[in-house]
């Protein structure tokens, strides 16, 4: 098969497509074959091939009328996945941390002997030149390590409650710091929630980001002693990857600390290698309290021991997993709503009557952009406990056609089948208007709600009346002619001269509400002026 | 569209957005439709499998290895498979006559051999392999100009010319061994 004679096959189909559109003839593909003779019994057939495929083509697909339940179905299914997605990501998040935490715990006993293998070798001097080491520092390690065993070896309660507070304010420093350094590293920090925003919380004065992949655990509120682990960034922002509600502190009673390392050195666990008083206990008066020189670095700066350099960054997090309950934020578009729950960017939240459903912003409709916290269920089930709605949907005009009888009108609005509608100068009218009068509306439904008229077209009556009677009342465009309502329009004419009390006579169309739209009044007689009859004498 | 947008669309796709789902849904279904129908002849089975081509695209639109240059030829992929199994199945021959639309005035024998002959070529097809498959269907059923069966299936207008040169020899082939 060469190039050339696959060419010579396109040139002929598209003689063929050409013949089809009925722009060349039969002929036109015999010359054409003509002009290839050394290619035509090889292409000939092919081609005529080729005819019978497109002759098929005549054979059109009529309409198809399921695609529409295809689509829905496909929907239903995409939701579905998405929701199993975000559960397979929480479980995943929470089992990857709890394999962190394992690792980080077998690393702490090596962190620890490393550390205590370096204050023996290294002396003091090690230990101050750590004092100002940040997450992410090679003496990082000895520096918790050394406030680890401050905080133990700590006895008087309150003294160790300080302690505490003074490590917890010195975790948020250097979180502040390290956010100035662009470094990227995993830290963590106590603190307070002072301030809730969609994107940013601020814990005990450090803003941290959240987004729908921060974990959020327990019940958190402003003002709640929260957990929060987090990771800098080389962008010099702090992204939380998990906050957790802390238990209050202790302050006075004779309690262990509630920092994670001291945690495990207080409460013995089942996993005897972490606990951290079996290691100093050897030598516990070579590391006195005031070990950290605080505010002393050491001007010479240490060689780091590979071991202790690349141990860890953060210190871990033991925080038992799970929580009591998991909170969950969702955002996105509101895909559908009813009473019972609403699918909030293909998750479904449950709506119950204490879910908070804040429309300040924007009122709650499907396609409008809402934030939703919620409570996991032990059967996975997410409960709204608060909704926020915070960008209408930007809902796309939508065409909006109906009939109706006009109620009334004015140059802005009109009131035709119950609908209110906007009318423009660009609005289109066709006929004059008349109180219960067809008109077909064109429109279009705004994203607020709106009805904007496009084009009205009126529509007279086809049903032609004709009476005769006395007029009994007479008001701007409305009489009332023997009892039936005639109304007029620029259409209606009026022959004599009209009062009430004459006799008339009305033909027009008969109007859907009963009443008649004239097309032509004829007063007929004028009735005898009012007053006393002429007395008639005698002899007359 | 743009390469950049769909890029974009499919990646949300990909996290089971419904609004990037149900833009492939509208963008591609009703083509996805018109392929399987020139294909089956049959509006009502066309439909269901239009509707099974997409639940299979979310199955599988998560893999880096769905597809490999054009998105829309992908989807043709799953449609040829699909209608491959359906005539593997056997099924096709449960397919009722009047299912064939026809001229009012053609005689019932014509009609009956014509049909009997359109399925074959059209049993034919789903013999070729899916990249011969997919260009004689857009190409001849569906009118497709080369350069837009390029772009369906992300291959160049040369490489077209060589498939459908192929796809042609070897449907010859295959129609002339069923005679036999």
């Amino acid at each position: 098969m060469s190039k050339s004679l696959e060419a010579a096959l396109d040139e002929g189909l598209n003689r063929i497509d050409a013949r089809f559109a009925g722009e060349e003839t039969e002929g036109d593909l015999d010359s054409f074959l003509a002009q290839h003779p050394d290619r035509a019994d090889e292409v000939r057939p092919l081609l005529e091939l080729a005819a019978e495929l497109i002759a098929l083509r005549e054979d059109v697909p009529p309409p198809p009328g399921g695609l529409k339940a295809g689509r829905q179905r496909l929907l239903q299914e995409a939701a579905r996945l998405n929701i199993a997605e975000s559960d397979r990501r929480v479980r995943r998040r929470v089992t990857v941390w709890g394999g962190v935490q394992a690792l980080m715990r077998r690393s702490a006993i090596v962190v620890t002997l490393a550390s205590i293998l370096l204050v023996v070798l290294l002396g003091r001097g090690t230990l101050a030149a750590s004092a100002n080491s940040l997450p992410g520092d090679a003496l990082y390690p000895v520096k918790r390590m050394a406030e680890e065993f401050q905080l133990v070896f700590t006895v008087n309660p309150e003294a160790k409650a300080q302690l505490q507070q003074q490590l917890d304010e010195r975790r948020r420093e250097e979180a502040r710091a390290i956010v100035t350094t662009h470094r990227v590293a995993d830290l963590s920090f106590r603190g307070t929630v002072e301030r809730v925003s969609p994107d940013q919380w601020t814990v005990g004065g450090v803003v941290v980001l959240v987004s729908s992949d921060t974990a959020m655990e327990g019940e958190l509120d402003l003002g709640s002693r929260v957990r929060v682990d987090a990771r800098s960034m080389s962008d010099g922002t702090l992204r939380a990857m998990r906050i957790a509600v802390e238990p209050e502190p202790l302050a006075a009673a004779p309690a262990p600390s509630d920092t994670p390392e001291s945690t495990r050195a207080a409460v013995p666990t089942s996993e005897p290698p972490t606990e951290v008083p079996t290691i100093p206990q050897s030598k516990p008066t070579t590391l006195p309290v005031e070990v950290i020189p605080s505010a002393t670095p050491s001007s010479m700066p240490t060689p780091l021991p590979t071991a202790t350099a690349t141990s860890t960054e953060t210190r871990v997090p033991p925080t038992p997993l799970p929580p009591r309950e998991v909170k969950v934020r969702v955002k996105g578009r509101i895909d559908a709503m009813s009473a019972e729950a609403w699918t909030v960017d293909g998750v479904q939240v449950l709506i119950r009557p204490g879910t908070a459903i804040d429309e300040s912003q924007a009122p709650a409709a499907v396609g409008a952009t809402a934030t939703v916290l919620a409570i996991r269920n032990e059967d996975e089930s997410l409960v709204a406990v608060e909704i926020k709605v915070e960008a209408a949907a930007s809902i796309p005009e939508q065409p909006f056609e109906f009939q109706g009888l006009i109620e009334s009108w004015t140059e802005e609005r009109w009131f035709v089948g119950g609908y209110d509608l906007i009318v423009n100068p660009y609005t289109l009218v066709e006929g004059n208007p008349q109180k219960g009068l067809l008109a077909e509306i064109k429109a279009v439904r705004l994203s607020d709600g709106t009805i904007l008229a496009k084009q009205i077209i009126i529509r007279l009556p086809t049903e032609e009346v004709q009476f005769e009677g006395v007029i009994q009342s007479m008001s701007v465009g409305e009489w009332v002619v023997e009892g039936v309502v005639v109304r007029f329009d620029a259409g209606t004419v009026v022959e004599g001269s009209p009062e009430v009390g004459a006799q008339v006579e009305v033909q027009g169309l008969l109007l859907a509400d009963g009443a008649v739209l004239g097309r032509r009044i004829v007063v007929q007689a004028v009735p005898p002026p009012v007053g006393p009859a002429p007395e008639l004498g005698p002899g007359q | 569209m743009q390469p950049n947008a769909e890029a974009a669309l499919l990646s949300r796709a990909r996290e089971y957005d419904q609004a990037a789902i149900a833009e492939i849904y509208d963008r591609y279904s009703l083509r996805i439709y018109n392929y399987i129908y020139h294909r089956l002849g049959n509006a009502h089975l066309a439909e269901d499998l239009t509707a099974t081509v997409f639940l299979r695209m979310l199955e599988a639109i998560r893999s880096s290895r769905a597809w490999e240059s054009s998105f829309s030829g992908w989807l043709y992929r799953i449609a040829h498979n699909l209608v491959v199994d359906y005539f593997r199945t056997g099924h096709q021959e449960e397919l009722p006559l009047e299912e064939w639309p026809v001229p009012v005035n053609e005689h019932p024998a014509d009609i009956a051999e014509r049909s009997m002959a359109q399925q074959r070529l059209r049993a034919a097809i789903g013999q070729l392999t899916g990249e011969q498959n997919v260009v004689i269907t857009l190409k001849f059923l569906e009118g497709f100009s080369n350069s837009e069966v390029a772009r369906a299936i992300g291959k160049s207008e040369g490489a077209v010319k060589s498939l459908q040169f192929r796809a042609l020899a070897s449907l010859r082939r295959i129609i002339g061994g069923e005679e036999l």
